[in-house]
Parts: C-alpha cells; sequence; structure tokens
C-alpha cells in the first residue's frame, strides 16, 4: 500500500496537468470547468504528498542515450514556484469558469505544465522541452482575443520566444559540450555580494571575469522572458491584449518561472544588480505613462521583475530567499490585479483610463437592476487590495517580501539601489495604487472628454454590464491570500529555500513603508488638483524604432526576394515551355528554313513535314558529308 | 451649532473626498512617531541621520516620477483609435 502511495506520489504535478489537458475537448462543455480547476489541486496534492526522502532530491530519473535525464526534481526553490502556479492555476480556473472556450483551457493547462516542468526540471534538455512548450502554449492566449490587434501582437510575442528559446537552446549545448553534463547548476558569480564571489572590477571586467560565452547565450535567452530591457517589449504589448482569462495566467508563469531559473543558474552575477535596478525604474515611469489599466499591470511586472533581478543579482541567501518570497507574492497580488482589470474590461468594456472615470457614483446603472453596484464595491474592494500588496503597504503581502529585497540589496552594501528600489515602490504606489483607481472609480467621466482619440465612440458614462459571480469569488479568494500571507508571513517564510532570519513586522520596515507611501499620496494629491495624468493613446517603448522600420523590413525581407522568385519562378516557366515545345516537335526549330522555302509556303500549315523537306535535306545532306568526311580521314 | 452641511467637509461626501489626505496625514504621523521613538538613534545606513527621511525621499521620488512620466508622455504616447471591446 506504501509503494502505490509512494508510486503515486512520484507522478509529476505537470504530467497531471499535461494529461488532463488533452481530455478538454473530450470533455462535456459544463464539466470543463471543473476539471480545470481540479487538475492543479492534484497536482499540489501530489507535490506536497512527496515522501521526505524524495522531496529534497531527484523524485524520477530516465536515461535517453548516453544522457541522464531528471524530468522531475523536487528541492525547496522548485516546490516554492510550483506551488504558487498551481494556486494560481487553480483561482484562475475559478476566475474562469464561465468561459467555456475548450481550446484556451487547452492552452491553459500546456501552458501551466510547462511553467511546473521548467522549475521541476533537474536537467537542462528537460527545461528546455517545458520553456518551449510554454512558448508556444501561451501564445495561443493572445490569439485567443480573435481580433487583429492582438493577432499581431501574439505574432511579436512568438517571434520574441521563439529567439529566446534559440538563445537557450544555443547557450545549453555549448555548457553541455563545455561540462559534459547536463544536470542544472549554477554559474560561478560575476562579483555579486553573496555565494562566494570574486569580483572583477567595473562593468567590462564584469562582462567577461566568469562565465563562458554559453553562460551567456542562456542569460540572454532567459533575459527575454524575464523581461529584462530592452529584451521586455513582448510584455506590455502581449499581455494587455490577451483574453480577459488568459492575461490572469499570463501575469503570473512566463517570467515568474525565468525568475526561478535566474535564481537556481545566476546568484551573484553582479550584471544582475544593475539590469533589475533599470528595470524597476523603467517599469515604473512607463506604468505612470500608459492609459490601459492592464497594460500599467504589464509594466508594473517590468518594475517588480527588477526587484527579484537586482536581489538575485547581489546573490545573498536572504536576497535570494527574497526574490522567491516576491515572486510567491507577486504571482497572488498581479493575478488578482490582473482579474480586477479584466472584470473591469469585461464589464465596461475597455481599460483605457482616458475612457472611464466615475464608475463609483455611476456603477448602479447598469441595466440589471443594480446587481452591478454590488459587485462594482467588491471589485474596487479587491483591486485595492491588490494596489496596496504590490505597494508594500504593511498586513498584506506585498510587504512580506519587498521589504526583504530592499534590505537584503542594503546588507549587500548597495545603498544607492536601496534608494532606487524605495523610488520605485513608492512610483507603483502612484500609479497602481492611486491613479487608476482614482481615474477608474472617482474621477469625472466628462472632464476629460477633450482628450478621447479621434472617433471614439464608447458611451460616457458607460453602462457596465455585471460579472459573472465566479469572477468575484475568485477575486475574493486571491485577496484572502493576499491578506493571510501578509498577516501570517511564516506560512511562505517556512517554504523559502535558504536559511536566513528576516521578519517584516518591526518598526524599521513598518515607518520605512509609511513614511514612504504617506509623502507619495501628499504629493498625488496635490498633482491631480492641478494636472490631468491620463494621456490617450498608444504608448511608445523601446521596439518603436523596429516597428517603425518595419516597412522596410518587409521590403527587404520580405518582399524583394518574393520579387526574385516570381521573376526566377516566371523564367522558368518560360523556359519549361520552350523545352516541352521543343520536345514535342523538334522540327518547328528548323521552320525558318523551311519558311523561306517555295512561294506557296503561305498555304501549308505551320509545322507540315512538306514545309520543312528542304531543311531535312540540308541537314540529311550535312550527315552524309560528315560520315563521308570520317571515313576518309580514317582511311588515311 | 451646526455638525453637518450638505457638502462639507462634515457629510459623508465630504469626508470620503478628504479620506485619502486623512489616510495621507495618518500614515506619516504613525511613521514619525516611530522614527523618533522605536528608531531614535537607529542608524544602518546615512541616511538614517536625515529627520524624517523616509518622507522626504517618498515625496521627491514622487514628484519626480510624475514630472518626468508627464513629459515623456507627451512624446512617447502616440494618439490613435484602437478597439479593445471584449
Amino acid at each position: 500500500m506504501n509503494e502505490l502511495a509512494t508510486m503515486i506520489a512520484e507522478i509529476p504535478p505537470y504530467l497531471v496537468l499535461a494529461v488532463g489537458a488533452l481530455l478538454i475537448p473530450a470533455l462535456p462543455s459544463a464539466f470543463r470547468s471543473f476539471w480545470f480547476v481540479a487538475l492543479p489541486l492534484v497536482g499540489l496534492a501530489l507535490l506536497w504528498s512527496l515522501p521526505t526522502q524524495l522531496a529534497e532530491a531527484c523524485v524520477v530519473a530516465w536515461r535517453y542515450g548516453d544522457l541522464p535525464l531528471m524530468p522531475y526534481v523536487s528541492d525547496p526553490l522548485s516546490r516554492v514556484f510550483a506551488t504558487a502556479f498551481l494556486v494560481v492555476l487553480t483561482t484562475g480556473g475559478i476566475y474562469a469558469w464561465h468561459n467555456r472556450d475548450a481550446g484556451e483551457k487547452l492552452a491553459t493547462l500546456f501552458y501551466a505544465a510547462g511553467a511546473v516542468g521548467v522549475v521541476l526540471a533537474g536537467d537542462y534538455l528537460t527545461l528546455f522541452v517545458f520553456w518551449e512548450l510554454m512558448a508556444l502554449s501561451s501564445t495561443w492566449l493572445v490569439w485567443s482575443r480573435r481580433q487583429e490587434e492582438p493577432g499581431h501582437a501574439g505574432m511579436r510575442y512568438l517571434l520574441y520566444h521563439v529567439l529566446g528559446g534559440g538563445l537557450l537552446l544555443g547557450g545549453i549545448l555549448m555548457e553541455v559540450s563545455h561540462t559534459g553534463s547536463i544536470q542544472i547548476q549554477a554559474f560561478a558569480p560575476t562579483g555579486g555580494a553573496g555565494h562566494g564571489a570574486g569580483g572583477a572590477g567595473g562593468l567590462l571586467g564584469m562582462l567577461t571575469s566568469e562565465g563562458h560565452p554559453g553562460a551567456w547565450l542562456i542569460l540572454l535567452g532567459v533575459a527575454v522572458n524575464a523581461a529584462i530591457p530592452p529584451l521586455h517589449t513582448w510584455l506590455p504589448d502581449a499581455y494587455p491584449k490577451a483574453t480577459v482569462t488568459g492575461a490572469v495566467f499570463m501575469s503570473a508563469l512566463t517570467t515568474k518561472s525565468a525568475i526561478y531559473v535566474l535564481i537556481r543558474l545566476f546568484p551573484g552575477w553582479e550584471v544582475l544588480v544593475w539590469l533589475g535596478l533599470a528595470m524597476a525604474l523603467y517599469g515604473t515611469i512607463w506604468g505612470l505613462m500608459s492609459d490601459s489599466i492592464r497594460q500599467v499591470f504589464a509594466y508594473s511586472i517590468l518594475a517588480q521583475l527588477g526587484y527579484m533581478v537586482t536581489a538575485i543579482g547581489t546573490g545573498l541567501d536572504l536576497a535570494l530567499n527574497g526574490a522567491a518570497a516576491h515572486a510567491f507574492s507577486h504571482i497572488l497580488y498581479k493575478s488578482l490585479l490582473f482579474m480586477a482589470g479584466g472584470a473591469l474590461l469585461y464589464s465596461v468594456g475597455t481599460d483605457r483610463l482616458s475612457r472611464l472615470g466615475g464608475l463609483w457614483a455611476g456603477g448602479g446603472g447598469a441595466a440589471d437592476g443594480g446587481s452591478w453596484g454590488r459587485q462594482n464595491r467588491l471589485l474596487f474592494g479587491a483591486y485595492m487590495v491588490g494596489a496596496l500588496s504590490i505597494s508594500g503597504l504593511p498586513l498584506l503581502n506585498g510587504f512580506i517580501s519587498k521589504p526583504m529585497i530592499i534590505s537584503a540589496v542594503g546588507e549587500a552594501h548597495y545603498e544607492a539601489g536601496m534608494l532606487v528600489l524605495i523610488i520605485a515602490s513608492v512610483g507603483t504606489f502612484l500609479h497602481t495604487g492611486l491613479k487608476i483607481p482614482y481615474y477608474t472609480w472617482f474621477a469625472s467621466p466628462t472632464a476629460h472628454a477633450s482628450k478621447r482619440p479621434e472617433g471614439d465612440e464608447t458611451p460616457h458614462p458607460v453602462t457596465p454590464r455585471p460579472l459573472p459571480s465566479n469572477m468575484i469569488l475568485a477575486m475574493g479568494i486571491g485577496s484572502a491570500f493576499c491578506v493571510l500571507f501578509g498577516l501570517a508571513p511564516n506560512l511562505l517564510y517556512a517554504l523559502l529555500p535558504f536559511s536566513a532570519d528576516y521578519s517584516p513586522f518591526k518598526a524599521y520596515p513598518i515607518a520605512e513603508s509609511l513614511l514612504v507611501t504617506g509623502g507619495g499620496l501628499l504629493v498625488f494629491l496635490a498633482a491631480i488638483s492641478r494636472f490631468d495624468l491620463r494621456r490617450a493613446g498608444e504608448l511608445l517603448d523601446l521596439d518603436a524604432p523596429f516597428r517603425a522600420l518595419m516597412p522596410w523590413i518587409r521590403i527587404v525581407f520580405v518582399e524583394a526576394p518574393w520579387a526574385v522568385f516570381e521573376a526566377a519562378d516566371r523564367l522558368m516557366a518560360s523556359l519549361t515551355r520552350v523545352v516541352v515545345g521543343a520536345l514535342r516537335n523538334p522540327l518547328r526549330f528548323l521552320q525558318p528554313f523551311g519558311e523561306r522555302n517555295g512561294a506557296d509556303s503561305d498555304r501549308r500549315p505551320a509545322h507540315s513535314a512538306e514545309s520543312f523537306t528542304p531543311a531535312i535535306e540540308i541537314v540529311m545532306a550535312l550527315v552524309l558529308f560528315t560520315f563521308l568526311a570520317l571515313a576518309v580521314g580514317l582511311l588515311i | 451649532m451646526s455638525t453637518t452641511s450638505v457638502n462639507g467637509a462634515d457629510s459623508p461626501a465630504g469626508f470620503a473626498r478628504k479620506l485619502p489626505l486623512i489616510l495621507a496625514l495618518a500614515s506619516i504621523a504613525a511613521g514619525l512617531a516611530l522614527e523618533f521613538t522605536v528608531l531614535r538613534g537607529y542608524a544602518s545606513h546615512w541616511w538614517n541621520e536625515v529627520p524624517a527621511f523616509y518622507l522626504l525621499w517618498g515625496a521627491a521620488g514622487s514628484a519626480l516620477l510624475l514630472a518626468v512620466a508627464s513629459l515623456g508622455a507627451r512624446a512617447l504616447v502616440r494618439t490613435r483609435t484602437e478597439d479593445d471591446h471584449e
């Protein structure tokens, strides 16, 4: 009996998701949502029912030729990420309960299987396979919107991830040929504060001191999925255009699985400190500029990833714990925010701040007799829990991880980095905690009508449609998680991979959080009475030059080669016609001789034997003459 | 002595309008109380010597971010019509 239980516990959770996904199309549509929610719960049960002696080691090992594969390795680091992924798949499944689209559910389960597979992989080959599965299946969540613009964004998303996958594969092949091992192991650090860092001076020294080209290629490939600038533009491009339900899963899986790989492979790579700080500021500033709620969330993902990347770069145990804890917290509150943003899009038809406004007062105007009014309050409450969590306010789950990273960055003697992260934190509070709720629920919807894009016919004030109750329930569960971990941080700290003593409930982080957010709130209140922070339109990013060059790129790489191929095609067709004609009637080439012969040639049909008689006579005479000449030559 | 007015700060609507300011002042007061009592003499970084540094840093950072974002949006937001209806 015990052996059977162990055998069952050894089933990888991603296998449950992938096999379950294959059954989705065969299930009755009413049963699909139940199935979708049940699968991650089974996965969670399997993950946490592993016997202790297996939980710290390779659970499943195979051989593929000479390669020892480790497709299922469960250690504390992988478990904390896999747990977060499976939890968000469950709450997201409840949120998407009303969505009966089998294709979207199937793609989501494969996507989650890919993400869970990445964090449970013990070797590079397994990791790469799941990496690509994640890229392909998540693209479908953008395309499932079935509109032109998401279609284009999905293609750009896919191209980026194909590029990242190619870089990752190239790096893996170089790494395997360099070390002879496909086992995933951390690369030597290049100058961070922890894990025995060596520390070559300056950026050039940092880039050249450690790590062979294979490691750098792997880092580049992972940087695409971790949205490290300038390789980040797929994220704010695709996430706002994904389906209402798909964006919830996308916000949790791709970037956090990349963070896991960075923690696993690149702790103490100092270049990550500077990249992370740049990310934190970049995401914050672009988030403040964006007009689309879900794009603000996408940019704030970038900023929060910046915290994690910075922490990984320091290499300290406390920082790596902070990165893992922040990834866990971020998955919970960011999925909650995307649920709230998606609910707004579902209900009022837009997530543009320039088209919203006054929802708090006008929320009861739905044609359903007022149920939207109650839902609107719940939606606002859930949104604010997510917004205050991401802002790092005490008693919510952002507070148990963000100050841990800031503190660790200080311990690693990056004091300027601490100050930058604090600015990024208050910036997050400004756009997610203040700007979005103010302009969505409280600002007058008519005050900014002149700022609407030309041709915008969205009715004002918007008439919302009621939300499905499953959406409200899922947001309630998400909020409960944010509060639960905020109040009881040890629930999360017990899962963390390294032993590092940290408690958020001390005077210093509480005072820091209250003062910084209080200062930000005062400035915001002063600013909104003088300026309108909304600006309708599409926000340009670093890919703008490439996208502006697209017509020329299309001419050079698509239209010009196509024109050459077409010309070659036409030439070959002409040659073929000539050869086929010649083979059909070789005599036509002798026609010039025949045409000129005789006054009655006009009356003869073309290519008639008669018209070729003189030419044939000439040819035969030449042949005979040749034979004669040869005979004479041989005799002489 | 009148205690209520329709549009004044004493009405529920007026109180709701003032709530953000009240929250800001309350959080600042609580933070400063912690800083000047429990954390008095605490210094692990140079800025801990500066009174109310985090309040000033938060306010200055917010002003800077809003200014940069406001100027940046003028240059980087391209106006166009987009149908994002679900």
